[in-house]
């Protein structure tokens, strides 16, 4: 099976590879390339990260051309913000966006984690373009700066498993509007009744 | 640990006490429910509705148990929401989730999205969200659990107790470093 993942980075592989060995139980060829040129580093809004996951999903079938795949999976992280008992509160989350071969697409995004505000004013004030919350949040540390998640819940939750839950979701929701999929697990699966 | 749920939902209470045991696997556990009130639409749309209807449940939830001693309070409301993209209107399902500890720090995380279809939603608004949940309209078309139209929107692959539960996960953990230690065994 011939899965390309919209980037390079080791946790959205993994938590591919995990993800879809989990649902179709075959052997999977998953290949990462880089599809972001030109976006902020700190992408904020709903809207936004979700036309980024589309964008980065585009810009990945332009790069592999004509090369087959049986599914692309785009991954989009980035913030949104929200008003609680009258003061805002921003929260991590991911988009994710799964295509087939015959162009059916799903789209479910993640948990969300809160980020403590006083990093969000931080990142806002150098600039989203070019720095991103979660970069602030481990500076002075040898924290990853590309997962949040380890600082936000005390090292209880990887983005690997919020990534690979969120896949799962988004190909569940494919499998129903795709026959190619479907047929590519494995016989005796009863996900689909 | 005594933790209240602001429900007496068999998903949300296993959801919760899942997530409990996870993040404090050395306590003793006593999750109980009670039924508290949104006092919202049976349909919330939007973020600050559904947020609304789970802090209206936790407020009530404060109410009902008045007196008793807590570690945790926990409140959870599904609602729906779009987001555009490429000048179409996508609907999707969500849980927020609002806890708070016997000090009154409060902490939020919502869970993840999963798509619903806009016809259903669209039905369930000309019914009345006053009385009608997307939920409900997909269980009559799909017969699928009207608690949990999530199973066979995700081809059984996730649950509505799975999703609740990874999420609450996460909203606990943000309580670690500041009260762990005086939660009662």
């Amino acid at each position: 099976m011939d899965i390309f993942v919209t980037s390079e980075n080791g946790h959205k592989i993994a938590a591919a590879r995990q993800a879809t060995t989990e649902i179709f139980n075959t052997s999977t060829n998953i290949t990462g390339i880089k599809s972001d040129e030109g976006f902020d580093e700190q992408i904020e809004g709903m809207d936004k990260i979700l036309d980024s996951a589309f964008m980065r999903n585009s810009n990945l079938k332009r790069i592999i051309s004509n090369t087959r795949y049986d599914l692309i999976l785009a991954i989009q992280e980035g913030s949104h913000t929200v008003m609680i008992n009258g003061k805002e509160h921003t929260f991590n989350t991911a988009w994710v966006v799964a295509e087939d071969s015959d162009g059916n697409q799903a789209m479910c995004h993640s948990t969300g984690a809160e980020f403590p505000q006083e990093y969000v004013t931080k990142a806002r004030e150098r600039g989203f373009k070019t720095t991103t919350i979660t970069s602030v949040m481990v500076e002075g540390t040898h924290k990853d700066p590309t997962d949040p998640y380890p600082p936000l819940t005390n090292n209880i939750v990887s983005r690997e498993d919020v990534l690979c839950q969120t896949i799962k979701a988004t190909i569940g929701q494919l499998l129903r509007k795709s026959p190619n999929l479907c047929n590519i697990i494995s016989s005796g699966s009863n996900l689909l009744d | 640990m005594d933790i209240f749920v602001a429900s007496t939902g068999e998903q949300k209470l296993n959801s919760v006490r899942q997530a409990c045991e996870y993040v404090f696997p050395d306590k003793h556990l006593n999750v109980g429910g009670q039924r508290a009130k949104s006092s919202i639409n049976e349909q919330p749309e939007g973020f600050e509705e559904i947020i609304k209807g789970a802090l209206n449940r936790l407020k009530d939830l404060k109410k009902i148990i008045a007196g008793i001693r807590y570690d945790l309070l926990v409140a959870i409301e599904n609602g729906i929401y779009s987001v555009k993209t490429d000048g179409k209107e996508e609907w999707f399902d969500l849980a927020w989730i609002v806890i708070e500890d016997d000090r009154g720090n409060q902490h939020y995380g919502h869970s993840i999205g999963i798509e619903f279809p806009e016809a259903a939603v669209a039905e369930a608004r000309r019914r009345g969200f006053d009385t009608t949940t997307v939920g409900a309209v997909l269980s009559e078309w799909e017969q699928s659990n009207s608690k949990d139209p999530q199973s066979r929107l995700t081809s059984f692959i996730k649950n509505r107790e799975s999703i609740l539960e990874e999420s609450i996960r996460i909203v606990l953990t943000q309580f670690l470093p500041n009260i762990s230690t005086n939660f009662n065994n």
